[in-house]
């Protein structure tokens, strides 16, 4: 573990299955205060259901998710929605409410933990828009605004609370590389402006490994691989050369399994 | 053969626990407690999108078939010399059956698949989800307002449609084709009951409203996040809809006018 | 700002809806005239009510004065006994009026008609009207009619007695 403090999150013996699919069997993971944290993997081996794990929403079959020492899949109903208002977390599509204009997506967090008066709202929501860029779109609606500028006005409504913790699901997949900049730019300074805990879930290899301070490979049902990056691109596991590297052929194999390709041919009988 | 009763038995069984998610839904929505103030604002705002959004449709159709009803009703009721019961006839059959099924059948094909699409749409791309995260329960700042205003537009609609209709038959009897108003109306003051007749037709519009609006939300709510899924969602809305309306209708029919 | 709109078109439509409900209610439905008129109980004895019903209506020359409230089985005297409520400002009905149950146009509905007699009291709430006519059955008039006919044959022929046909009618008529 890189840090001496007290993980902010702490993952504990966390076993999972959708149906009849084991997701997860007893992993175990920590996301250090304060740094970026990487979760990664191929797709479809739960790296956003772990996020879930985290803001509550899906209970895990065994295990804890222990979140600043509190464990979520205890809490009831009134002590999550506290803890959530510590967390923030952009979502992949962004998830802007699409009948708000931007001023009332970032202002929705604030309506609904605070009491606070509207000029007060209004001045922090122009904050966070500035902080990400877009105070001067604060009165146009989702669908006026570009899939990058969605997701920058998304991080603006995931930091309206001064979040201790804030997690991006995928905040890279299919964005043009102007967009990635600017994501990794406001990942980087909200981190160390604010201290933010910040974990990222993403499979894409260079920039995720660019701005991260810790990584967990997932895959297979637990965890594959951790540690920094340069511990991890020195790693001698098969399977995380071949994710870092992007390799076609390696422990996760190229052909789907069939028969021989002769005997399909007709070749052999 | 035994792989069809296994089947059989499956999808059945299927069914019941849609059912039974679907109704955990329904009560989930409706226990949340409101806040008065923004509840009522979403409330507004949605009796907006639902109701009033559907009124154009509701007054052509009703006009349509008032005028329909006029004209056919006329030709049949001629051939016994009792054109004079027109009114009546009209009235009735709006009153009692075409206002509150017709209505319940546009308003599943425009409200409720619109409903679908939307709450599909916003399950799709995230906004549940995040709402969620936020702390907001969705099933109450989302659903439960929706909820409400279909439950209060479908018997305001229904109603309209059948005053609009029974102007209609008006139109043809009356101006075009020359019946005696006088005649008209009273003969149908006469055989329109408010409570039998008048008060059945709401009670009717209230259940099918509930119905519908019900189906529609958890098909949105439940339905699989691409696009291909709200499709499929909307669709059902539609034919679910529909032909609970239908097998409601045939019940309530006979408990109220059947003598059950 | 938009949601004043929307508040005057959701208004707009909850006028028009209540527009309709009283539209259905006074000018379809006719409510008004029968709702709280204030009105006397009279009674009235029947053999045979035929499909007169509850709510039925209760007129005098054409013109609606009331309603059948009830309808319920005299267990003294084995025939049916009707209560009528009579609008309160119709109150110079005299006792021997005679309320049949007559049928609205040939298969109609049943209502119940009162031709007024000549006496100087008139009924008050609690009375009962004495002289009624029972609802025509149509199965004992094509009885009566073939009889008749029968008979008118019989009697023209000259011929042998054939035995009459059982009149199964006991109407007070």
């Amino acid at each position: 573990m890189p840090s001496n403090e007290s993980p902010f999150v702490s993952i504990r013996q966390l076993s999972f299955s959708r149906g009849e699919r084991v997701i997860f069997e007893n992993i175990n993971l920590d996301v250090a205060r304060g740094k970026v944290t990487a979760i990664m993997g191929p797709s479809g081996c739960g790296k956003t259901t772990t996020l879930r794990f985290i803001g509550g929403q899906l209970l895990p079959d065994a295990g804890q998710v222990l979140v600043d020492s509190q464990n979520i899949p205890d809490m009831s109903r009134k002590e999550l929605f506290v803890a959530r208002a510590k967390m923030g977390m952009l979502f992949q599509s962004g998830a802007l409410f699409s009948d708000l204009s931007v001023y009332e997506n970032v202002a929705f967090p604030l309506r609904a933990h605070t009491q606070l008066p509207e000029y007060l709202i209004r001045e922090i929501v122009l904050m966070k828009l500035e902080a990400v860029g877009l105070r001067g779109a604060v009165k146009l609606m989702p669908n006026e605004l570009s899939g990058g500028m969605q997701r920058r006005a998304a991080l603006a409504r995931a930091i309206a609370l001064d979040p201790e913790l804030i997690m991006y699901d995928e905040p890279f997949a299919g964005q043009d590389p102007m967009v990635k900049g600017v994501l990794v730019t406001l990942i980087r300074t909200l981190r160390e402006a604010l201290g933010l805990t910040t974990i990222v879930v993403s499979h894409d290899v260079p920039e995720t490994l660019h701005i991260a301070d810790y990584v967990y490979i997932i895959a297979n049902k637990g965890i594959i691989g951790q540690g920094t990056p340069e511990e991890l691109r020195h790693s001698d596991s098969p399977f995380v050369q071949q994710f870092l590297n992007g390799s076609p052929d390696g422990p996760v194999r190229f052909h789907y399994p069939a028969a021989s390709y002769r005997q399909d041919l007709g070749v052999d009988v | 053969m035994l792989e069809a009763l296994r089947q059989l038995g499956a999808s059945t069984l299927a069914r019941l626990q849609a059912i039974g998610a679907a109704g955990i839904f329904l009560w989930q929505a409706l226990i949340a407690v409101p806040q008065f103030k923004t509840s009522f604002i979403l409330l507004i705002k949605q009796l907006h999108s639902v109701g009033v959004m559907s009124l154009p449709i509701i007054l052509v159709s009703g006009l349509f078939i008032g005028l329909v009803l006029g004209l056919q009703g006329y030709n049949i009721l001629v051939t016994y010399g009792s054109e004079q019961a027109l009114g009546t006839m009209v009235a009735l059959t709006l009153v009692r059956e075409l206002g509150p099924v017709v209505t319940a059948l546009l308003f599943a094909g425009r409200a409720g698949s619109a409903l679908t699409a939307e709450i599909g749409l916003m399950k799709a791309t995230e906004q549940l989800a995040s709402m969620e995260m936020i702390g907001v329960d969705p099933l109450r700042r989302i659903i439960a307002p929706r909820f409400w205003a279909g439950f209060i537009s479908m018997p305001l609609l229904a109603m309209i449609f059948s005053a609009v209709g029974i102007i209609g038959g008006m139109l043809v009897g009356v101006d075009w084709l020359g019946i005696y108003a006088g005649s008209f109306w009273a003969n149908m003051q006469n055989s329109v009951e408010f409570y039998d007749d008048v008060i059945n037709g709401v009670i009717k519009s209230v259940v099918f409203g509930i119905t519908v609006t019900w189906i529609a939300l958890f098909q949105g709510y439940d339905c699989v996040p691409t696009s291909e899924g709200i499709s499929v969602a909307t669709t059902r809305t539609v034919v679910y809809g529909s032909l609970a309306v239908l097998g409601l209708d045939f019940i309530l029919t006979a408990v109220m006018f059947g003598g059950f | 700002m938009r949601t004043r709109s929307l508040e005057l078109a959701v208004g707009a439509f909850l006028v028009i809806s209540v527009a309709a409900l009283f539209f259905l209610a006074i000018k379809v439905s006719g409510l008004s005239s029968e709702l709280s008129q204030p009105s006397y109980k009279v009674y009235a004895h029947y053999q045979n009510i035929g499909g007169l019903t509850v709510r039925s209506k209760v007129t005098m020359s054409g013109v609606t004065i009331g309603r059948v409230a009830a309808i319920e089985l005299d267990k003294k005297r084995l025939n049916a006994k009707v209560t009528l409520e009579i609008y309160n400002d119709v109150n110079e009905i005299s006792t021997d009026s005679v309320a049949s149950i007559l049928t609205a146009g040939l298969l109609g509905e049943k209502y119940i008609g009162i031709v007024p007699g000549a006496d100087d009291t008139f009924i008050k709430n609690g009375d009962e009207i004495e002289q009624t006519q029972s609802s025509l059955v149509l199965e004992d008039l094509i009885g009566k009619f073939l009889f008749n006919k029968a008979t008118e044959d019989k009697g023209s022929n000259n011929a042998a007695t054939t035995p009459a046909p059982a009149a199964n009618s006991q109407d007070d008529f």
